[in-house]
């Protein structure tokens, strides 16, 4: 229903304003039309609450991101650190970690990609089916890290789309996990229909 | 400056003065004469010979009972561009009966063909496999002798001291377009993924 | 004095070794029945393992080739780590080679640390003082029970018990805030350097360690108990991926992998380095070269690297931690402030670096996995010509298809676990 305007933002049809501007302005009456606190009370009685679609399908997506194995070097043993007792990476959601990759929909790249591995990174990447998210772990898969030579590909961005850095080397788990919160509010913030570019 | 403390050394091995001397006494009674070149360097004493010698003298070391060196620990290259043989392939071995360690050297250039000691210590082979891959000495008489840490297509042997390691540069003010993330790197620069991702 | 020779040096199968008590003997043959042996080897069928796999340990290719269930042959792909280290040697200082060693064999990050400092104290004859060498033994004492904990918790993992996973890592975690503590970084602590140490260790060093040795047994008893006389697990691991002590020894194995065959051979005995013949210590020895001898090797070297640091700890004597050579060691704070030569040594010390003369060296330490070598090559500048780091992952590797000739396809995970490999250290 929405149309873009030149510069990308969204503009409603004039009818759905005033819509919208008139239900803000509408006064309850006692005991013929409800305020909105009523309504809301009322439906929480009888267990109802109104949300949009898209709220919904982002909070079942980022509740439960199933991360693909795929650690690498000195990051996956961190990885392995958060995802045990002290740092749950249950607690979000993500402790499924699969073996495959056709039913993981987050890849977390933890560590140094050489050259012989780039084509394995992206052969797996593109199993993965949609929609799906890469974080990248660490220095090295951020950036090269501190091997700046002919061995390692600088910067797993290069193969992948990224949607979070996270810089260390390794990083903590805690950074870990904030990556992780991080990549649940941007699912929250995506639009349910929209393609990533 | 402080006087240095005195070095303390072990206690249940030989004395340094004799680590490796059980080889190049071996060696140089096994081998035709001359063909052996032994010298003491920090407490360990280092053969030199030729690369036809090697097989035998392998063997040799690996089975006489005064030396049993069995346990084959590496074998690695050093590069000397400036020399006429610029590589300089060295061996390790170790006897746990004696507790000693043989360090066998081969000077070698870009042809010359050193025969492989996959046949006498399995553990050879895949050093000799990385020696190839990373310098390009190659060994004749190995039953797979291809690149082992490097993909397959890898063109140049990056050990070489004429071969220059590069990633990419650091981002300075004056080439601040490297700093940018991929997603938002100039069409130019290597890396941008804008556009790599067709989706439907 | 030469150590007792090996008791298999000859070549004697496994099968001939007398048994302990208790441990039935399953010869290969007992795990299912023989069909026809296929004639060539263009029957097999090719089944890929890795490089993005569960249970490789990072990222290892195994391409095996099967006749039914049985693993005919095993070929290993590597490579797809290498990093390129010993090039990245050659065009850093001896200073800034130490983080790049953390990165090698990640588990245990300052052993590689260790071997590179002792590797280039010995191009400079240096010797470190008493309290230098002691801290310098607890670190890598810790850090070696820190490997085998990651070792058994995804050995455990692969065949299938998880809890011991978790149990692993809450002992693994104390070791790490130790580590934190004195360091400022959980793993890649960079803290053993050239001429010393990176810093004296904190006050509170001394009561971490002690609590932590305190119950550390308690916790090994506790893996034990799940694990050790569980009849899967013996089912399982018992008889599997057997190689003799001269195959073994042929292809450079070190280590657990070469213990567990019954060769009595460890570094720290052998070639003592930085103070371990002043500590009480038992080196345990395996019987019949199988994945449970391998297991039951490392359990008891925890046990015994629990013991060393306890020593240690108790023994920890006063006095400096890093040389008095300032031309290696940086001058302390104070110093520089009044003596000019002191600034001077600061300075050069952090723009250039040492230079340790002409020559080359081997030294080798052992690491969890095994013999951790260094050939440095110094040509009297100030960074190593070249520096070639003998992984003792890259020799044991080189021995599975040796292991896992004629087993169960569902066995080789644990064969492979079993010989507890990094590929930081197989690739570099």
């Amino acid at each position: 229903m929405g149309l873009r305007s030149a510069d990308g933002g969204l503009v409603l049809p004039e009818r759905v304003l005033a819509a919208r501007a008139g239900a803000a302005k509408a006064p309850a009456i006692p005991g013929v039309i409800p305020s909105e606190q009523e309504l809301a009370d009322a439906a929480a009685q009888v267990g109802v609450f109104t949300t949009t679609v898209g709220k919904v399908i982002a909070w079942g997506r980022y509740s439960s991101l199933w991360p693909a194995l795929f650690g690498l070097a000195c990051c996956a043993i961190e990885m392995m650190g958060a995802s045990n007792a002290r740092y749950d990476l249950s607690r979000f959601g993500a402790e499924v970690f699969r073996a495959s990759p056709r039913q993981a929909d987050m890849m977390i790249v933890a560590g140094r990609v050489s050259q012989k591995m780039g084509p394995v990174l992206r052969q797996i990447y593109d199993q993965m089916p949609d929609p799906k998210w890469v974080i990248s772990m660490g220095a090295c898969a951020s950036c090269g890290g501190i091997f700046n030579n002919y061995a390692i590909i600088q910067g797993v961005d290069k193969v992948v789309p990224v949607d979070v850095y996270i810089p260390g080397c390794p990083p903590r788990p805690e950074g870990l996990l904030d990556a992780v919160i991080k990549l649940q509010k941007k699912i929250a913030a995506t639009p349910v229909s929209s393609v990533r570019a | 400056m402080s006087p240095k403390p005195p070095v303390r050394r072990s206690k249940t091995g030989p004395t340094p003065a004799e680590k490796g001397k059980r080889a190049s006494q071996l060696l140089r009674r096994r081998l035709p004469a001359g063909s052996v070149e032994a010298h003491l360097e920090r407490g360990q004493w280092k053969v030199s010979l030729a690369p036809e010698h090697l097989v035998e003298a392998a063997s040799a070391l690996r089975t006489e009972a005064s030396t049993l060196y069995e346990m084959a620990i590496c074998m690695t290259c050093i590069d000397w561009p400036e020399r006429d043989l610029r590589f300089d392939v060295v061996y390790l071995l170790r006897s746990l009966v004696h507790n000693d360690l043989a360090w066998l050297s081969v000077a070698a250039s870009e042809e010359t063909e050193i025969p492989s000691l996959a046949g006498i210590y399995p553990g050879m082979e895949w050093h000799e496999r990385e020696c190839f891959d990373l310098f390009g000495i190659e060994f004749t008489g190995h039953p797979n002798l291809t690149r082992i840490l490097l993909p397959d297509d890898w063109e140049g042997h990056p050990l070489r001291k004429d071969y220059v390691s590069f990633g990419e540069p650091v981002a300075f003010t004056h080439n601040i377009e490297w700093a940018l993330s991929a997603q938002d790197r100039p069409e130019y620069l290597p890396g941008a993924t804008r556009g790599a991702v067709e989706r439907p | 004095m030469a150590i007792s020779p090996p008791p298999v040096g000859d070549g004697t199968p496994p099968e001939q070794i007398p048994r302990q008590e208790g441990i039935p003997r399953l010869a290969p043959q007992g795990r299912g029945e023989f069909l026809d042996k296929i004639e060539s080897a263009e029957e097999l069928m090719e089944i890929n393992m890795g490089p993005q796999h569960p249970s490789t340990h990072g990222v290892l290719r195994l391409v095996l080739g099967l006749d039914g269930e049985r693993v005919r042959s095993c070929r290993a792909d590597i490579g797809y780590l290498h990093t390129g280290f010993e090039k990245s040697f050659e065009s850093h200082i001896y200073q800034q080679c130490i983080p790049l060693t953390d990165r090698m064999d990640y588990l245990a990050p300052p052993m590689n640390n260790l071997g590179f400092a002792l590797a280039a104290e010995e191009l400079l004859d240096l010797e470190i003082p008493p309290r230098g060498q002691y801290i310098r033994v607890i670190v890598v004492e810790l850090s070696r029970i820190a490997s085998h904990l990651v070792w058994l918790g995804t050995h455990a993992l692969d065949l299938g018990a998880t809890t011991v996973f978790m149990y692993c890592w809450r002992e693994r975690d104390r070791i790490l805030d130790i580590l934190e503590w004195i360091s400022g970084v959980r793993m890649m602590t960079s803290f053993i350097r050239v001429g010393g140490l990176m810093a004296d260790v904190p006050e509170e060093f001394v009561p971490m360690v002690s609590a932590f040795t305190t119950d550390f047994q308690q916790k090994v008893d506790e893996y034990e108990g799940l694990l050790t006389s569980n009849p899967i697990w013996r089912q399982r691991t018992i008889g599997l991926g057997v190689i003799s002590a001269a195959d073994a020894l042929g292809f450079g194995c070190s280590g657990p992998t070469l213990r567990g065959s019954g060769v009595p051979y460890d570094i720290r005995r052998a070639h003592p380095y930085s103070s371990y013949d002043h500590f009480d210590f038992d080196v345990p020895i395996g019987l019949n070269g199988d994945v449970y001898d391998r297991y039951l090797i490392r359990v008891r070297e925890m046990r015994e690297s629990c013991r060393i640091v306890d020593q240690a700890i108790k023994a920890l004597p006063g006095g400096p931690t890093n040389t008095a050579d300032r031309k290696v060691s940086l001058p302390p704070r104070a110093e520089i402030d009044t003596s000019m030569e002191s600034l001077i040594h600061h300075f050069k010390l952090t723009t250039e670096g040492f230079r340790p003369p002409q020559g080359s060296i081997y030294h080798a330490i052992e690491s969890p996995r095994g013999e951790l070598g260094f050939l440095m090559v110094s040509d009297g500048g100030n960074r190593p010509y070249r520096c070639k780091v003998r992984a003792p992952s890259f020799s044991n590797l080189s021995a599975l298809h040796r292991m896992v000739q004629d087993e169960l396809v569902a066995d080789a995970v644990a064969v492979v676990g079993s010989i507890d490999i990094t590929l930081g250290d197989v690739d570099r």
